[in-house]
Order: structure tokens, then C-alpha cells, then sequence
């Protein structure tokens, strides 16, 4: 029995063989098992730092700001988690360097940024990719935004003895005199607090670089730093309500970033979708006739306002700006004619969550909610056209594997890659290296 | 001819590596204790239990269709479907993708209720609108067996299916992995559930294991261990390593990286009399002991190789079944594969014509024995088995896929080949 079963096993591996080497083992799974439009090739990530060195740990790991040095190409980012870190990665040595921790704060959302000066401010706040607890006893009050209140009273709460997110500067030319230990203080100056109470949620450099604007959370007040003077000015609060538009659940809907043009006005959305400009000459915050797209949900019923707000912009190469959604869409703004174009919408999960402008001027993006993973995809502004990329998974096993779900951020390089920033437990720096 | 060409070939490592039955013919033979119905369930991973009632529990999975729950009394000898969990929760008939997966081992809390979870992971059917799946995701059920009640306790995340369940009942928390490589603390009275982070790559945190303290843990990376320190509330990544004999799977395509659960524990329990964590190493069928409270991250130690002869001669190691029970008298029972094994699943390196030899191994000494070949007392052969549970009495459960002769029975086919069925088996030691 033994003898006549190896000799058909040996029968069978004689035929198979030649077969196997001429079948391709890659055939068609490229496409057929993931949906990339890209060679596994060009797309790696670094982690950040060393394991048994200089690694920024797990918790705190999560990427949630990016930002390229328009000069020397470095990126530079920062963290979420139990205590915010600060990084760069240089393209020309091929390294994540840690450069410490900030001196207070949970985490940078969106809140890099390269100012006039030549320095990286950095802006911190509470851990904000942390799911919401929401109180589970309702109160009693009567009236149909009762839940609304109460999530409120609850998320003021968790604020009430919250001192205030911090703003600090670093010398980006510094980067190569650091220690790059992930245990140290990161060596920042500590600019002080823009609003008592309220951790700094986006924050953008004016496009004259005299300034730098910002938003905070969970209040939404708007706030301008002057750079030269060193000193806050808070415009107090940007949204008429408080809206929980999702879908990230109990996260108070406010805009997730802001971009200045090169006038030094600032864009940002508000309720009911609405656009509104900050006119650094008058000093005043106007609300256009301009609304980013939104979707409509059989539960608004014909009669419900719906708010989508941005939480993502990146400066396109034909000078206008592209926005991405919390409901997903893609859209562009036209700063001269004020003319917003709804370019479409990805995916049927929602969320538009980083944005980045690539060399050849395609507008690449990570879309795609926490529970369902996210997404790459780049739009082509030329052809009008959408390439829809699928997950960023790398495999290069036995070595390293990872197959992250969640992004914030996204920047581009000076030589075309494009950098990702993974916001998960054990965040990576991911990058594309697309074909132009 | 004939001769000569067997001759041949036997001299090339290939055919070695073909070689699959394992030298050692003796036989361990088990006792099928039949599913009753006309449902024909194709997978079975971990969710295996013997209560502390005596009575035995087992999760059945249909790929495209509804899991299955069913508890077996030993004094009625009688298995009994508790729920088709399709049929529970309305999806049946509506087009939807299902709860088609119990891939939990199965939890009892301290008034003997049972707590299970489901999933879909890839039971599709890939053809069935995805988005119908895009709200449901791991369900955490409670069973009450004095009531006879079958309860969903909530859902622990969406989109997802889980995997590793263990549970803390003195804070009342169910503890879950899930197939988003992260793991999810459920409060089980105020039914909320938290997400504590990521831990690992894919879905391969099949199965974590709890302390005596409340601590919970799983591996990571290359055989790295990961504690949820439940006083820090927080996952720490430790430095300690399971033990390792590195065996490649030679498989390269994107979503099935090489280093899956290889490079991680299979299987692992928290075994109280002993104090300490056991388990399986996933790529090589290492036994090993985790003890969390020595030293600063705890020690580990390997027990024995329970790899077979024929594997360790030719280093084609199928990763390590989940069929790893404990017994009351520190013994360790392991049903292992000789080939590669994995029901039905089209996946190219199943092979067929497998066979499964239970070995045991004292925890405490070391010594391992090979009990024998799994046949069925009707001389039926045992493809693979995906769960091992050791009774207080001493009788070794098994469940898995048992060579199935009725073409009317047939649930599935080992590899596209070999026809099976799903059966509950009881091995009650070498008498024959």
C-alpha cells in the first residue's frame, strides 16, 4: 500500500513540475487579490525608529501629521498616543528618525506646519483617533437633541480639566544634530496656548508665512498666531451648532484642517457645509456662497440639514486647492471664482482622510473609515479621472508584513513619493513611489 | 519497471517530501458522536469546550452559510443543535452575507453560561453583495444553558469577525481578537465595547490567552509575546519569545504573507493548576510554557518538538493545527496533521490524503507519546481536526473532518479530494 502510494505521488510531483514552471506564479494577482494598480515594488513602509533602540512604542505611534520641508524634502511627522512624538524621515538616507517627545500633549492632529521663518510649529491636543466613550445613562430632559446635549455636557467634561493644547517650534535645519532617542523630550520651544481649555485640532501656515491659523477642538475656535509678534488671537467660535455629522461617533463635527492661498486668506468649512474665508487684512472671518458636497440620507427625510465638513486639503497643481470629506467626497476648489466642483466620491464607506499632491499634479488620497480600512486612490485632474488603488499592504516576508487599515495624513516628497501616515496601534511610515 | 521508477524517484528530496504517512502505525481510535440534521457545516476552528457541567460545546462554520451551535451530553450521548445562528438572527433567505463562522473557542463565566463570537472572514459567498455584510461583524453571544437561551450580548466591532475569546470573570469583561489584528475589551454589563489597539498583522491572533490576574496575551510579529496589562489598561510589546524552529511556508502571494501564523502561537491556554501558559508555536509544532509571572516579563521554555518523524525528516511542516487540549492531569493532547491540511479550502498547498496521529506530552516532564493514527471505530480516517478539548474525566474530544463514505453525507472535500464530514469524536484511550 505504501509502496504504490509513493509511486503515484512520485508520478504525480514528475508531471507537475514542468507544469509549475510554466505557469506564472504572479499571474493576474496583482489585480484579482487585492485591486492595486501598483507593483508591489512601490509601496514599502519604514517603522519609526528601532526596536531594540530609538522605536517611538506602540501607543504612541500613531502618525496623524505630515509635512514636507519644501527644501530639503525632508518629511517630517508627528504622533498620537499616549504621549505625542515628533519624527522625520529623510529621503536621502533612508531613515525615520525619532526626535523625541513633545513636552506635553496626546497628539498632533493635522497640526504641522512650515511657517515663513523656516520652522515647523507643531500643535498639540488630546489623542483624537481614540474611539469616543459615550455616556451610556441618558439624562431625562425632553426635546429631540437631548442625546445631543448630553454628549456634549459629556464631551465638555472630559475638557473640564484639560489645561490647553500647546504650540512649539522646532528648527527643522536642526534635524541632523538630534539625538533620535524616542524615550527624550524633544528639543522644541514651547509658544503657549491659543485657547484656555481647548486642545489645537488643525493648523496651517498663512501662504504669506507671516502666520499661522488654527482651529480647536471641541469648541471650533478659530485662532491666527503672529510669527513675528510671537502672540494668539482668538476669533472665537467658528460653528453655530454642535453636530455630530459622523462618522466617526461622538467625535464633535468640526473641520479637520484649513489651508491658506498665497493672499494669506484661510479656508475652512462650518456648518451646513458651508465654505468660510479668513481675511487676514480685515481680520474677520466671512462666510461665502460656497457649500462642499454632501450626501443625502433617507433619515434626512426631505427636511433635516446635513453638515459634511473637510477634513483634508491639499494645494493642487493648477492652483487651486482639493478638499476631501467625512462623507467622502473629493472636491475642488477654485479660490478665484469661488466655485467649489464636486469631483465624486470614492468609495461607499466614507471619510477622505489625507490628501497630497503628487509631482505630475495627480491628487493622491487615503479614504475609508476605522472599521472598514482605508484605501488609496489618486485623482487625475487632467483626465478627469479617478484610480481607485485599494489597500496599501506590504509583503515582504520573511523579513516584514503589515497590513495597515488606518491612515491621517499624507504628504508629498520633492522627488514624487508619496508618504503616508499610518494612525493604528504600531503606526508606520508608509510610501508610494508612483509611476509618472 | 515499476521497481525501478519508484526506486528512482524515492532517491530525490522531493519525493520525501511527499512521503506523508507517518512510520508509526498504531492506531488511536475515537468514537463519533453524530450532528443530527441535514445541514451540512464544511469548517470548524477552535470552538470547542467541555463545560464545567461535563457537557461539550461545539461551533460549527458553513462558508457561504450559518454557523452552527451545538451541545453535546455526555449522559444522553446526544448532540443537540442549540442554534443555527443564520436562522437566530433572521439572515437566512435574505440574500445577505451571514454569520457564516464560529472561530472562537468557547468562554464560561462563572454561572456556567457560555459565551461564544461569530465572524465571516472569508465565508463570503463571494458573490453575495459585500456591502450586506458592511454593519454586522463580530456578535458576542451568550448562551444560558439552565434556560435553554441562546442571547446576542452585543456587537464587539463591525465589519470584522473575531477570533480569540477569553474572558475576566471577576471584572465581567470578554476580551476578543479580531480579524482587523486588533483586540477589543467587551464590557459585558454595561454591553459597550472598547478597542484597545492593534496587535498584529491580518488575522492571525487566532487564539489569546488570559493569566490568573486578568492580564491577556497573544503573540506578535516573529514570535514576539504582547500582555494587555489589565492594571495599566494598556498593551505592552515584551521582548520575550516563544520558542522557534523557522519553517517557511513557500507560498508567496499577496494577503497570505509568509510570515503569518507561522511565526506566532497557534494555539494557548492558561492551565490553573500549573500556573502558567501552554501552547503550540504555530510553524513547527513546538509545545512550549509561557510563564508570565517569572521574571520581569515572564520566562518561557520549550517542552517538546511535536512534530512528526516524517516531518522533521523532510522539513515540510504544516502549520500547526488548533486541535491542543489540556487534561486535569497536566497532559497535553495535540492532533496533528501530517499534511497540509485545511477542509475544504482551494488554497494550492492543501494536500490531500492527509492523516491526524494524537500525541500527548506531560507538561511538567516532557515526555510525549504518540497514542496513534486517528481512525474512527469503523475504520474511518481522520483528514484533520480543528479543535482538541480534554473533559474533567479524561476523555480527549476532538472535532474535525472524518472520511465521509455516504455521497448523500459528504459536506466537503479535504484539498477537492478527500470527502468529509464534520464530526464530533471522543478518543477514550488505546483499549482495542
Amino acid at each position: 500500500m505504501l509502496r504504490k502510494r509513493c509511486l503515484i505521488d512520485s508520478l504525480v510531483f514528475l508531471l507537475t513540475v514542468p507544469i509549475c514552471f510554466l505557469v506564472p506564479s504572479h499571474a493576474g494577482q496583482s489585480s484579482q487579490v487585492t485591486g492595486l494598480g501598483l507593483n508591489q515594488h512601490r509601496i514599502d513602509y519604514r517603522d519609526l525608529g528601532y526596536a531594540p533602540g530609538n522605536l517611538i512604542e506602540a501607543d504612541n505611534s500613531k502618525i496623524t501629521s505630515l509635512i514636507t520641508h519644501p527644501e530639503n524634502g525632508i518629511v517630517f511627522g508627528a504622533t498620537s498616543g499616549k504621549k505625542a512624538a515628533l519624527f522625520c524621515f529623510s529621503p536621502q538616507y533612508n531613515h525615520v528618525r525619532p526626535l523625541g517627545y513633545l513636552p506635553s500633549g496626546e497628539g498632533v492632529h493635522n497640526a504641522l506646519a512650515l511657517a515663513g521663518d523656516g520652522m515647523l510649529y507643531i500643535g498639540t491636543g488630546k489623542d483624537m483617533t481614540l474611539e469616543v466613550e459615550l455616556p451610556r445613562a441618558w439624562e431625562t430632559e425632553l426635546g429631540t437633541d437631548h442625546i445631543v446635549k448630553t454628549m456634549w455636557r459629556n464631551l465638555k467634561a472630559e475638557y473640564s480639566d484639560y489645561s490647553a493644547g500647546r504650540l512649539f517650534r522646532f528648527d527643522p535645519r536642526r534635524w541632523a544634530e538630534m539625538q533620535y532617542h524616542a524615550d527624550r523630550k524633544a528639543e522644541v520651544e514651547d509658544l503657549g496656548s491659543p485657547v484656555s481649555g481647548e486642545g489645537i485640532y488643525g493648523l496651517t501656515a498663512s501662504g504669506d508665512g507671516k502666520s499661522l491659523y488654527g482651529i480647536t477642538y471641541p469648541s471650533g475656535h478659530f485662532f491666527v498666531f503672529d510669527i513675528a509678534s510671537s502672540s494668539f488671537k482668538d476669533l472665537g467660535e467658528t460653528w453655530d451648532e454642535v453636530i455630530y455629522a459622523g462618522p466617526r461617533k461622538g467625535l464633535r463635527t468640526l473641520p479637520g484642517q484649513l489651508v491658506s492661498g498665497k493672499d494669506g486668506a484661510c479656508y475652512f468649512s462650518v456648518d451646513r457645509g458651508r465654505l468660510v474665508r479668513y481675511e487676514p487684512d480685515k481680520d474677520q472671518i466671512v462666510r461665502l456662497d460656497a457649500f462642499i458636497p454632501g450626501d443625502f440620507y433617507p433619515v434626512h427625510n426631505d427636511f433635516e440639514t446635513y453638515h459634511p465638513a473637510v477634513e483634508c486639503w491639499t494645494a493642487g497643481a493648477d492652483g487651486a486647492f482639493y478638499g476631501g470629506t467625512n462623507e467622502g467626497y473629493l472636491f475642488r476648489l477654485s479660490t478665484d471664482e469661488l466655485e467649489i466642483t464636486n469631483l465624486g466620491k470614492i468609495r461607499t464607506s466614507r471619510r477622505i482622510r489625507g490628501l497630497a499632491t503628487g509631482r505630475d499634479g495627480r491628487v493622491w488620497g487615503i479614504a475609508g473609515e476605522d472599521r472598514i480600512g482605508c484605501t488609496l486612490f489618486c485623482y487625475d485632474p487632467g483626465k478627469g479621472e479617478f484610480q481607485h488603488l485599494g489597500p496599501v499592504q506590504v509583503d515582504r516576508s520573511p523579513y516584514y508584513a503589515w497590513y495597515p487599515l488606518r491612515f491621517d495624513s499624507a504628504t508629498a516628497g520633492l522627488d514624487g513619493t508619496i508618504y503616508l501616515g499610518e494612525s493604528d496601534r504600531k503606526g508606520h511610515l508608509y510610501l508610494i513611489m508612483p509611476t509618472e | 519497471m515499476i521497481r525501478t521508477v519508484s526506486l528512482i524517484s524515492l532517491f530525490t528530496t522531493f519525493v520525501v517530501q511527499l512521503m506523508a504517512v507517518e512510520p508509526v502505525e498504531r492506531v488511536a481510535q475515537v468514537r463519533v458522536i453524530e450532528f443530527p440534521g441535514r445541514e451540512k457545516p464544511d469548517g470548524m476552528w477552535s470552538a470547542l469546550y467541555a463545560a464545567s457541567s461535563g457537557k461539550v460545546y461545539t461551533g460549527l462554520c458553513t462558508h457561504g452559510g450559518s454557523a452552527l451551535f451545538f451541545e453535546y451530553d455526555p449522559a444522553t450521548d446526544r448532540n443537540r443543535l442549540v442554534a443555527d445562528i443564520g436562522l437566530f438572527l433572521g439572515e437566512n433567505g435574505r440574500g445577505e452575507r451571514t454569520h457564516g463562522k464560529i472561530h472562537t473557542r468557547f468562554a464560561e463565566d462563572s454561572a456556567g453560561n457560555i459565551y461564544f463570537a461569530t465572524g465571516n472572514q472569508g465565508s463570503g459567498p463571494s458573490r453575495i453583495d459585500p456591502w450586506t455584510w458592511a454593519n454586522k461583524g463580530a456578535l458576542l453571544f451568550r448562551y444560558v444553558p439552565d434556560e435553554n437561551r441562546v442571547e446576542t450580548v452585543g456587537l464587539v466591532t463591525e465589519n470584522w469577525g473575531a477570533y480569540g475569546l477569553v474572558l475576566d470573570r471577576r471584572r465581567n469583561i470578554a476580551y476578543l481578537s479580531c480579524f482587523d489584528g486588533h483586540l477589543y475589551a467587551f464590557d459585558l454589563e454595561s454591553r459597550v465595547s472598547r478597542d484597545l489597539g492593534r496587535i498584529n498583522n491580518w488575522d492571525v491572533n487566532r487564539m489569546i490567552a488570559m493569566d490568573g490576574s486578568g492580564n491577556v496575551y497573544g503573540t506578535y510579529g516573529d514570535h514576539q509575546l504582547w500582555k494587555y496589562a489589565v492594571r495599566e489598561d494598556r498593551i505592552f510589546d515584551l521582548s520575550l519569545q516563544i520558542p522557534a524552529k523557522y519553517a517557511f511556508r513557500h507560498i508567496y502571494r499577496l494577503g497570505r504573507p509568509v510570515m503569518d501564523r507561522r511565526y506566532l502561537w497557534r494555539y494557548a491556554e492558561w492551565v490553573p493548576s500549573l500556573g502558567k501558559i501552554y501552547g503550540m508555536e504555530g510553524g513547527r509544532s513546538l509545545l512550549f510554557e509561557f510563564d508570565p509571572h517569572a521574571g520581569e516579563e515572564g520566562t518561557v521554555r520549550l517542552i517538546a518538538d511535536m512534530a512528526l518523524k516524517s516531518q522533521i525528516e523532510s522539513g515540510n511542516h504544516p502549520y500547526s493545527p488548533l486541535a491542543v487540549g489540556f487534561g486535569p492531569d497536566n497532559m497535553a493532547y495535540y492532533a496533528l496533521v501530517d499534511r497540509v491540511f485545511d477542509y475544504g479550502a482551494g488554497e494550492h498547498a492543501t494536500q490531500s490524503s492527509s492523516h491526524t496521529y494524537l500525541q500527548s506530552c506531560n507538561l511538567v516532564t516532557g515526555e510525549k507519546q504518540m497514542l496513534g493514527r486517528l481512525v474512527s471505530l469503523d475504520g474511518r480516517n481522520v483528514l484533520g481536526t480543528g479543535a482538541c478539548e480534554v473533559a474533567a474525566d479524561g476523555k480527549v474530544y476532538l472535532c474535525g473532518a472524518l472520511e465521509e463514505r455516504d455521497p448523500e453525507r459528504v459536506a466537503g472535500k479535504a484539498a477537492g479530494v478527500d470527502p468529509f464530514r464534520l464530526q464530533l469524536m471522543v478518543w477514550e484511550g488505546n483499549h482495542r
